[in-house]
């Protein structure tokens, strides 16, 4: 039985690394499914993978949580600023709970697919070209890249920069010519697409903490025998806490490397970027429902 | 069969102008956004948001009902080398055939496209808070309106790919 | 007895030959295919609209729009009237002109395909008004187009570069002397096939001439000071480049006092047909290139090369001629998307430059944007040179070669491509 994988992480991303996992573990098993994987958004962009996933002609994808709440906007939820304290343990606290179950039951509502796990791309954090951020003051006035979702526009506005939605692909360009001073993404996007060239600042914000959760077609899953199942969720499950430490470790790696590049890695009082933001957060909670995102910030 | 043909030309011509002006003002949309675009984020320093989903709307419309208007002008890339030393007999055989390919063609592109869209991936449009089939749906409705020329050719006994007759 | 896939490729081929459209001699197959495997067909309408959802891709009709109005507002013809008052006193002269518009726009945009339709719109025309034979005109304008993405700012770059792990700076940097000298042998094949050939000679060079032209033209050459002015002072990124020179051009209209609405509207029309025309052909063969990925035909090929040679340079020179091969079929970006993963362990065991490997290999993914049957660059200036698609390839091959001998120049002496980015760059 085959299985097929598209994403578009490229070698060395922690989801790359977890779906080659993956397949070489099912492999090795007698659970006989094959995982055909297709990366770096060969067959399209993680949209596309979604409506790929739900059609059944791709049978599984990883997305970005931001890119999943085009269509289960339940899981928005995830995406309000500064609601994780951190990129090891609370969010996981979170997913693994009560919480995440729910959010998983409204999004095969919502989407039509089923959530296999929830994996990370870690936190985001800022990157600027002349001026290190230390503090939302040093941010006023800057044009800050960000992808077109409302929630990312709005945040950047909060804290005093000027959200600017741009292509990604121009963001390199825009930054070596200075129609942006700056942009924001996880570290591997940051050292992968090489914006440390044109933006040497790296300001540990971790504005927001970016789900990478795992959906596949249901009618690819029921194809699995009981027993294929059973082992294929086993495996899985082992894979995703696999891809949960490798998401930690690279993170730690690239931040190592980015120094050893020249970059200027500021680690800022992260409460005074709350503070900025916190109209952005009360004005989503409310969105969400105050009630949700209490309890996910009580989470321990 | 006379008033069914020329009645279908009369509908023809009222839809090829409506092409017209529906593909005219989708460029005229298109610049004015992209300019505003531009305007706003690098002299006004006031990023708008919509402008880039807007734009990407506006293209895929005019994709669609741009070819479907190609369609009718025979302005579709061909190639036409070994078709034109065809003997008369042979190139009205040729095109019949490549008619009924073609006709086949957008007709499944339009069927598959109008089930896509009725089925719906749900997705919205993250920053206009619209549904993505806004955009989609500019596939199947450009292929509806090139099995409509096609027909009409056919009709017509002009083959698809036939200069028109000026 | 044939098996069905080869019958599907004969009966391909067959539709293509009989003049049915592109798009259609592209689809066919692989809806057959998706049938045949049984995987849904709602997964055409998913790659058809999600193709041209791109951003980038809009600089295609502004860019084609740009040049259009140009022609209309007599733009074009002041600027080449200078050309001419420059140098229509060398046989060859105008071709020599097409050539360095498109290097000058090269640095204005990022794509082929946005280069050919506008360099290509107003150039063709000139020439074909000179007495240039048009389907020469329209070789010229094609074969530069392949300047854009190897002068920076270039799209096919930056996904090599976060492919393959390599400085977008440096290979930006290492696009520079490859892009002139490419000039230079494109220009060398003008002079030579405009005196085999005997193109026009205009009139004596004269100073007074020269001036007034100079005088009148002014206006018009303002345009790429300004777009370029732009990009490299961050005012608008080169994609939204398009639309500002649109918006130049129409100001030019005004103070020309050539804007006459029914013409604006003639020429808005039959713009966003001839985007439609170019446009369905880019979706469909997203499609195409799914199904390649599907069937992993890159990686299939990457691995039988390895087992061909150990020498580094027939190394590179099988990969390239990979690339060559699958730009046949599809555009730049999938290629690098789905050959470079596959071609990295080769990299390192053969202990290739990074940066040398990288800027060849883009100039080949460019050289498929002007090869049949799928083409992005050869379909643009088919539609604006009003010419058939493959009198524009043939009339092209001399450059073609041309093309293909400097880039075997480059794989043989890497300094020229990696000189600069080591001295610039540390
Ligand atoms: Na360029
Ligand atoms: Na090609």
């Amino acid at each position: 039985l085959e299985l097929t994988v598209a994403h578009v992480n490229p070698p060395g991303e922690a989801s790359h690394e977890a779906f080659n996992e993956l397949a070489r573990q099912l492999q090795d098993s007698n659970a006989g499914i094959e995982l055909k994987i297709f990366p770096q958004g060969q067959v399209g962009g993680e949209k596309d993978a979604v409506e790929q996933v739900q059609i059944g002609a791709i049978s599984m994808t990883t997305v970005a949580n931001a890119n999943l709440s085009a269509f289960a906007p339940s899981v928005g939820v995830f995406d309000i600023p500064f609601i994780f304290r951190d990129a090891d343990s609370h969010p996981w606290a979170v997913v693994d709970g009560p919480i995440g179950d729910e959010v998983s039951s409204k999004v095969e509502a919502e989407a039509g697919v089923e959530v296999l796990g929830w994996w990370s791309a870690g936190m985001r954090h800022l990157f600027t070209r002349e001026k290190a951020v230390e503090s939302p003051a040093d941010l006023k006035g800057q044009k800050v890249r960000v992808i077109g979702s409302p929630v990312y526009i709005d945040t950047f506005n909060a804290l005093g920069a000027k959200a600017t939605p741009m292509p990604y692909g121009e963001v390199y360009t825009g930054l070596a010519t200075g129609a942006i001073d700056g942009a924001e993404n996880d570290s591997s996007g940051y050292r992968n697409m090489r914006f440390y060239e044109q933006a040497p600042n790296y300001t540990l914000t971790g504005h927001f903490f970016l789900f990478k959760p795992v959906v596949a077609n249901k009618a690819a899953l029921e194809a699995l025998s009981r027993e294929q199942r059973a082992e294929f969720d086993r495996i899985f499950a082992d894979v995703t806490a696999y891809q949960r430490k490798l998401a930690v470790d690279n993170f730690q790696q690239d931040i190592e490397t980015l120094k050893s590049q020249g970059v200027k890695v500021v680690e800022p009082d992260r409460s005074a970027f709350i503070t900025a933001a916190q109209p952005v957060i009360d004005q989503y909670a409310e969105k969400f429902g105050t009630d949700l995102v209490q309890r996910i910030i009580a989470t321990h | 069969m006379k008033a069914l043909a020329n009645s279908l030309n009369w509908l023809e011509h009222r839809i090829l102008h409506l092409e017209g002006l529906f593909i005219a003002l989708a460029m005229t949309a298109l610049i004015v956004d992209l300019f505003l675009q531009v305007l706003f984020r690098f002299l006004l320093d006031q990023p708008l948001d919509f402008t880039e989903e807007l734009a990407r709307i506006l293209f895929a419309w005019l994709v669609f009902v741009g070819a479907a208007h190609a369609l009718y002008h025979a302005q579709h890339f061909v190639v036409d080398l070994v078709y034109d030393a065809l003997p008369p007999r042979a190139q009205s055989i040729a095109g019949y055939l490549v008619d009924g390919v073609v006709a086949l063609f957008v007709l499944t592109l339009a069927w598959v496209g109008f089930r896509a869209v009725l089925s719906g991936s749900g997705a919205i449009l993250p920053v206009l808070q619209i549904p993505a089939s806004v955009q989609t749906l500019a596939m199947p409705a450009g292929m509806a309106l090139m099995v409509f020329h096609t027909l009409v050719m056919l009709f017509n006994r002009r083959h698809v790919g036939d200069a028109l007759a000026t | 007895m044939f098996e069905p896939t080869s019958l599907v490729f004969i009966l391909t081929v067959a539709l293509l030959l009989l003049r049915a459209p592109i798009f259609v001699v592209l689809g066919t197959p692989a809806i057959y295919y998706l049938w045949s495997k049984g995987i849904p067909l709602a997964l055409a309408p998913q790659r058809l609209i999600g193709t041209v959802n791109e951003s980038i891709l809009l600089a295609v009709p502004m860019f084609m729009l740009a040049g259009r109005l140009m022609n209309q507002f007599d733009a074009t013809t002041r600027i080449f009237d200078l050309a001419q008052a420059l140098v229509g006193h060398i046989r060859g002269g105008l071709g020599f002109v097409a050539v360095k518009a498109s290097m000058i726009f090269s640095a204005m945009s990022g794509s082929a395909a946005a280069d050919a339709v506008g360099v290509g719109t107003i150039t063709v025309r000139a020439m074909k008004d000179r007495g240039y034979d048009p389907s020469f005109a329209a070789a010229v304008t094609l074969s530069s187009a392949t300047l854009a993405p190897v002068v920076p700012p270039s799209i096919i770059m930056i996904i090599y570069g976060a492919s393959a792990n390599v400085s977008i700076g440096k290979l930006f940097v290492g696009g520079v002397l490859p892009g002139l000298l490419m000039s230079s042998f494109l220009l060398l094949t003008v002079a030579y096939l405009s005196w085999r050939r005997q193109y026009p000679k205009g009139e004596a060079f004269c100073w007074r001439r020269l001036a007034t032209a100079f005088s009148r033209s002014l206006l018009v050459l303002m345009t790429p000071i300004i777009i370029i002015g732009g990009i490299f002072t961050g005012l608008f990124t080169p994609t939204e480049a398009s639309v500002v020179a649109v918006v130049y051009v129409l100001l030019l209209g005004l103070v020309y006092r050539k804007i006459e609405w029914k013409t604006l509207y003639q020429t808005l029309l039959s713009t966003g047909t001839a985007v439609g025309a170019l446009m369905l052909v880019v979706s469909i063969s997203g499609l195409d290139a799914w199904v390649i990925a599907r069937e992993q035909i890159p990686q299939l090929l990457a691995a039988s090369v390895t087992e061909l040679t150990d020498s580094k340079t027939v190394v590179m020179l099988l990969i390239l001629a990979v690339v060559l091969f699958l730009g046949l079929f599809m555009d730049a970006t999938p290629i690098i998307l789905m050959l470079v993963p596959a071609v990295m362990p080769l990299v390192t065991a053969f202990q290739i430059d990074p940066i040398h490997l990288g800027v060849l290999f883009c100039i080949m993914c460019v050289v498929g944007l002007i090869t049949p049957p799928v083409g992005i660059a050869l379909y643009g200036v088919a539609m604006v040179s009003n010419l058939p698609i493959e009198r524009v390839f043939w009339a092209s091959l001399p450059f073609f070669v041309m093309l293909l001998l400097s880039l075997g120049l480059m794989l043989l002496v890497p300094q020229i491509i990696t000189f600069l980015p080591n001295l610039l760059i540390s």
